[in-house]
């Protein structure tokens, strides 16, 4: 049995908003991401795990345990970001973390001791003073401080710098080290492409594709940038039977979809061309999933 | 049910506003009782009496004397007691709930193994206790103010000639207030006492012996004489004012002018004619016999400053348990009051929108109470108020009010229950 299954999860808001019919299976162990732009329905589906809303339709269950009739209980699982960050009326940070601790039942601080000296916050800071990277530091340290065995964050980089963002993620490779779940949305591809598991893509409310990143990273199919030095190559070049994704006849410059099976063919035509550069553009998530985007939307015309 | 670290927590960030809500009461409470002085309060009312003429002067003495019981009803419990508590209800139920809702630090709260119903009883219970404190310690600090200024919230209150007289002698106030004679035997201390009373000596002797003795003295005549008598009074009084030039009301409510002034005393002993015709024809001339009347006539004068004198001393008079009973009310209309409030904070995710209702509801209620006493056609906008469940008039003056305290607590606890239960059940954008 999955450690979080959503299943057919709907909230309308009306005028088409919420989320519907979402369905997530997320095993014990993953990490798995939620990507879509703001407003396909992230935060809405991560307060249901929450327990903060009540489903209109379907369910949400961690651990064996409904979300919103055992709001209370699951806690006892989970390190919670939120995707805004508002802190209670504490003065300092570390006054923060202390009042936290009491409430999580928390007696030992050094595990949150660890991940402030990781992130390099100063949590003697004023709370209101923070700047947002700092806040969003100190909500990271307040989820990680409980040690729990699910960890659920709400676009938990935004307004870290590019330093920090790759501290985190080494943080979040150790947890998983660790055999914890993790939970994260973003609407970064590379961030979720770089920790995830598995990817979800989210838009308009509704899920759109669930993809191991395993997969994409190894896809067979590869594109490759190719650029003749002249015009007659390239016009030679483009009269073949290639599947060419792009054609920039004032550069001379193609981008032509190659399978892995086909390469040594493909290096063998190339021979008889002048070229003045090839490289290979990855594979990346964002692009599996503007294919996808695309499907759906020929699909629908 | 109740989580002792979100109390303490709620308490910490919570405290400082309590803090001065209390003391601004307290300083309030303190100032209105430590300046109350009953001589001074009644002859300002004589005075206002004598200034609008009859007409208002019968409606003023239909008050009778101003007790600190009557005159805390009217000032602080009427009003500041209300006022200044709804403020700091309406303030921090807001931030106990929706403000935290609405900037989002409730999910810090909610991220943690402590159920929704367990926090916001928790809350509900800080706010309830947070009233409560606060009356209790404005009520001790009243009794305490009540004691040390007037001497009067256990045991009788010091008069005013008494303390004038002790700190004029470094005397002791309990041993001189046992012991009148000290001043009486004391032609000095007389003086003072007089003074501090703001009464001629003669009056000030006749009431120290009255007092001395046990009270003021009965009278022995039958109603037809009282009858008779106070016409011939008032026969006296009104040819007085005339001499004077100012109305009977104002001379009745200031009878030592009579005393003052020779010519409206010989008016009004001609006028009064008290001395029994037997008696006046035992003086030997009428100048012998005009003496007579005149002095009748102050005598009689004197014996009611006395009796009005007793008056006084009554306004003094201090009841502990009307005081508390007072207070039981305001903490009750605020409990009720905070209820509003609370159940306002736990149903809008808008602290605006929480503020909007909990603050706009009591200060409705406030304004139709007020509004209900404008006149007659107001009058039906006393129902449309739960401000006028609490009465500190009817308190003091011996009206019904135990059936008002009850619903009024009933109100208060069905909107806790209310409020628990819908924080428990809502959707929060968290």
């Amino acid at each position: 049995m999955p450690l979080i299954e959503i299943k057919n999860l709907t909230k309308n808001y009306g005028d088409g908003r919420g989320i519907f019919d979402v369905s997530l299976e997320i095993e014990k162990g993953e990490v798995f991401g939620f990507v879509g732009i703001n407003g396909a329905g992230k935060t809405t589906t991560i307060r249901h795990l929450m327990g903060f809303l009540k489903p209109d339709k379907g369910s949400a269950v961690i651990n064996g345990l409904d979300c919103w009739n055992d709001a209370a209980e699951i806690k006892r699982l989970i390190g919670y970001v939120p995707g805004e960050i508002a802190f209670p009326d504490t003065p300092t940070g570390i006054d923060f973390f202390k009042a936290q601790a009491e409430l999580l039942g928390v007696k030992d601080l050094s595990y949150a001791e660890y991940i402030v000296k990781t992130l390099q916050l100063d949590p003697t800071a004023k709370l209101n003073r923070m700047s947002k990277g700092m806040k969003q530091k100190t909500a990271i340290v307040a989820a990680f401080m409980g040690d729990r065995e699910i960890l659920i964050f709400d676009e938990p980089t935004t307004g870290l710098d590019p330093l920090m963002r790759v501290r985190f993620i080494d943080i979040l490779n150790e947890e998983k080290r660790k055999g914890k779940t993790i939970f994260m949305s973003s609407h970064l591809f590379d961030e979720v492409e770089d920790t995830c598991d598995k990817v979800a893509l989210i838009r308009d409310g509704k899920i759109l594709a669930v993809k191991s990143t395993k997969e994409i990273r190894h896809n067979e199919n590869k594109s490759y940038k190719i650029e003749f030095i002249s015009k007659s190559d390239y016009k030679r070049f483009t009269a073949l039977d290639f599947s060419f994704e792009e054609k920039q006849e004032e550069k001379n410059q193609v981008v032509v979809n190659i399978c892995d099976n086909d390469i040594n063919a493909f290096l063998g035509v190339l021979k008889g061309y002048k070229i003045k550069f090839i490289s290979e553009i990855k594979y990346t998530l964002e692009k599996y999933f503007n294919s996808i985007y695309k499907e759906r939307q020929n699909n629908v015309q | 049910m109740f989580n002792k670290t979100i109390f303490k927590q709620t308490f910490k960030s919570n405290y400082k506003l309590w803090l001065i809500f209390t003391a601004a009461l307290c300083a309030m409470s303190v100032l209105i009782i430590a300046q109350f002085d009953p001589i001074q309060i009644n002859s300002m009312m004589d005075m206002i009496a004598s200034a609008f003429g009859d007409a208002m002067g019968d409606v003023l003495s239909g008050i009778g004397t101003i007790t600190l019981n009557n005159m805390l009803s009217g000032t602080f419990y009427g009003m500041l007691a209300v006022v200044l508590p709804v403020i700091f209800v309406v303030l921090t139920a807001n931030g106990l709930i929706a403000a935290q809702v609405d900037k989002g630090s409730m999910a810090y709260t909610l991220s943690t193994p402590i159920k929704r119903r367990t926090v916001a009883t928790t809350k509900g219970i800080y706010l309830i206790t947070a009233i409560f404190m606060m009356f209790l310690v404005v009520s001790l600090v009243g009794l305490a103010t009540v004691q040390v200024t007037q001497g009067s919230a256990f045991g009788d209150a010091y008069t005013a000639d008494v303390k004038g007289v002790s700190k004029e002698f470094g005397w002791d106030k309990a041993t001189v207030a046992g012991n009148l004679n000290m001043i009486l035997e004391n032609p000095e201390a007389v003086t003072r006492g007089a003074e501090a009373r703001k009464i001629d000596e003669d009056v000030y002797k006749l009431y120290l012996q009255q007092k001395i003795d046990g009270g003021t003295n009965q009278t022995t005549m039958t109603p037809g004489e009282m009858a008779e008598f106070q016409q011939k009074f008032l026969a006296g009084i009104t040819a007085a004012a005339e001499v004077l030039d100012t109305s009977v009301t104002g001379l009745t409510s200031n009878l030592a002018k009579i005393k003052n002034n020779a010519l409206a005393l010989e008016a009004a002993a001609i006028a009064a004619d008290l001395v029994p015709k037997e008696t006046l024809a035992l003086a030997p001339n009428e100048e012998v016999a005009l003496e007579m009347q005149k002095a009748a006539f102050v005598g009689v004068i004197n014996a009611q400053l006395v009796s009005k004198q007793f008056t006084l001393d009554a306004g003094l008079n201090f009841s502990v348990q009307e005081y508390l009973t007072l207070n039981l009310g305001a903490v009750l209309l605020i409990f009720a009051t905070s209820g509003i409030a609370f159940f306002c904070s736990c149903i809008f995710n808008s602290a605006n929108n929480s503020l909007a209702l909990g603050a706009g509801i009591p200060v409705a209620f406030y304004l139709f109470q007020m509004m209900s006493g404008f006149g007659e056609g107001l009058e039906f906008l006393k129902y449309f108020s739960m401000n006028t469940l609490y009465d500190p008039n009817a308190i003091v003056s011996g009206g019904s009010f135990w059936i008002q305290f009850l619903v009024l607590a009933l109100i208060g606890v069905v909107l806790y229950v209310l409020a628990v239960q819908v924080f428990k059940e809502k959707d929060l954008p968290l």
